[in-house]
């Protein structure tokens, strides 16, 4: 007799396909009702409510902020500021990712480097970035380098040593093997290693995404002109909730969609790198 | 001994080893002429890898001499090749990738663009001499131990070494599968072209089990030779 696999408690359950759609959707469509119910107790009680917005406001604004020009600006807002952010985010990761990739790649095979490196960059690690700020903004500007140097700060020295631990986990015969194939010392960094090396890059950026957002969105709200952090610190001046809750959902969202791209770009371009996932 | 040493491929004198105040190799003598086939037996711990390592130049020796061809042993390079138990193979690289990667590392990047083609066919003439040919297109890890280290010794001798060396190859194998695999060894080793006068081919295999030694020209026992304390 075969046994029955249970449908959600314990060890061995086996949700069928719709009740694992359905379990996923469940925590979110319970975050919208009591948001729903919640906004409609505070607006009936007072429809001036600014806490709470009902969804017909959020969707007045969105319509304003996402689709409507502004006069004064002359650009869609949300648009402008997601392409503004955007930028600053970019620049910033792209520079962390390679220097990050390179520190990281020497210091984890060349013994003399990771003596001139390892304890520099562990040193830079522990510097809360923030903290630093003032000093950033004072020698860079509150225009795009100091914030674009406040990102890469804060992210590089945790990609430098990530992949410096990635590239010390690669077996030393795998190293040797390299060297008896004819491979000079070079070759052994950037043509074996390197490329072993590039989806665990492609992980380290995507978790190293959700501080750089941290420090993007803390450098507009303190000195800026336009940005998603830069609107969002604006309004609340305000009290525009409504503006928040969209501006809040759309970084949300655009930082889920580089998640998921990232991590199926590495399983279809790299299906050695995570065996079982294929399997 | 003394005399001839510049005639051997390799040559050992009192070869030993120590990390720090542990001895793992001590008074180590061995004289292996071109295309003969040695075999190192022993327990485990014993030294076998370590000396391995030393003939690969990845590691120095402590006391003693120890030549190639007269000349004292360098890092590892091209001239010697290895074939371990595991991580052997470059996990990204498929099959036919990593059988080919010698014959481009040896080259710079640039220049190992041109002749390509080349260097595929013959890629593809190890991996038939393996039995490997529909596997071509696969990654190291949809293989099994004993294909995986069929193409480790093809991407080594594709390089056409000096000596050969095999460390445990067939350690992590089945029985039966590490018969076959045997008799492949010594059927490659009897078949493989020389390179022209005094280029043959040495093979130095470390493993367990005497038994695995029965055809060898010599065996060495690291532990009959010293103490291992």
């Amino acid at each position: 007799m075969r046994n029955k696999l249970p449908r959600f408690f314990g060890l061995h359950a086996n949700p069928p396909g719709g009740l694992r759609i359905f379990l996923a959707v469940l925590p979110f469509v319970i975050l919208f009702a009591v948001y729903l119910i919640a906004s409609d107790i505070r607006n009936t009680a007072n429809p001036q409510d600014k806490l709470l917005p009902t969804v017909s406001k959020i969707a007045k604004s969105f319509q304003k902020s996402a689709l409507e020009t502004n006069k004064r600006s002359g650009t869609i807002l949300l648009w402008s500021d997601t392409l503004a952010s955007l930028k600053r985010l970019l620049i910033g990761m792209s520079a962390a990712a390679a220097i990050g990739l390179i520190l990281g790649l020497n210091m984890g095979l060349l013994p003399g480097v990771q003596c001139v490196g390892l304890s520099f960059v562990t040193f830079i690690a522990n510097i809360p970035p923030l903290a630093i700020l003032p000093i950033l903004f004072i020698t860079f500007g509150v225009d795009e380098l100091g914030k674009t140097m406040l990102i890469f700060l804060g992210t590089f020295p945790l990609i430098a040593r990530d992949i410096y631990l990635a590239t010390r986990k690669i077996p030393r015969e795998n190293i040797v093997k390299a060297l008896t194939l004819g491979a000079s010392h070079a070759g052994v960094v950037y043509r074996v290693v390197y490329p072993q090396i590039i989806p665990r890059l492609i992980d380290t950026v995507r978790l190293s995404l959700g501080a750089a957002w941290l420090f993007l969105i803390a450098s507009e709200a303190i000195a800026s002109q336009d940005g998603l952090g830069y609107r969002i610190f604006l309004v609340r001046r305000y009290l525009s909730m409504d503006v928040i809750i969209i501006y809040v959902a759309w970084i949300t969202g655009l930082a889920f969609c580089f998640d998921f791209g990232l991590r199926r770009w590495v399983a279809l371009r790299y299906p050695w790198y995570n065996p079982k996932a294929d399997g | 001994m003394m005399q001839n040493q510049n005639e051997h491929l390799l040559y050992l004198e009192n070869v030993s080893k120590s990390y720090g105040p542990k001895m793992v190799l001590n008074d180590i003598d061995l004289a292996v002429s071109p295309r003969e086939f040695c075999t190192v037996v022993g327990p485990s711990g014993c030294g076998k890898s370590t000396l391995l390592r030393l003939i690969l130049g990845q590691e120095q020796v402590t006391g003693g001499r120890l030549l190639m061809e007269g000349q004292p042993i360098g890092f590892p390079g091209p001239d010697r090749g290895i074939v371990y138990q595991r991580y052997s193979l470059f996990p990204h690289l498929t099959i036919l990738e990593n059988i080919l990667l010698g014959k481009l590392l040896s080259r710079p990047w640039l220049k190992s663009f041109k002749g390509r083609k080349g260097y595929r066919d013959q890629a593809l003439h190890y991996l038939e001499s393996v039995q490997l040919a529909d596997h071509a297109h696969k990654y190291p890890h949809q293989l099994s131990g004993g294909m995986q280290q069929r193409v480790a010794i093809a991407q080594a001798l594709i390089m056409q070494p000096r000596i050969l060396m095999m460390d445990e190859p067939f350690g992590a194998l089945d029985p039966g599968t590490r018969e076959l695999m045997q008799m492949l060894i010594l059927e490659l080793w009897e078949t493989h072209p020389q390179r022209g006068p005094h280029r043959g081919r040495l093979s130095v295999k470390a493993q367990n089990s005497p038994l695995n030694g029965r055809k060898s020209h010599q065996s060495l026992r690291p532990a009959d030779s010293e103490n291992p304390q």
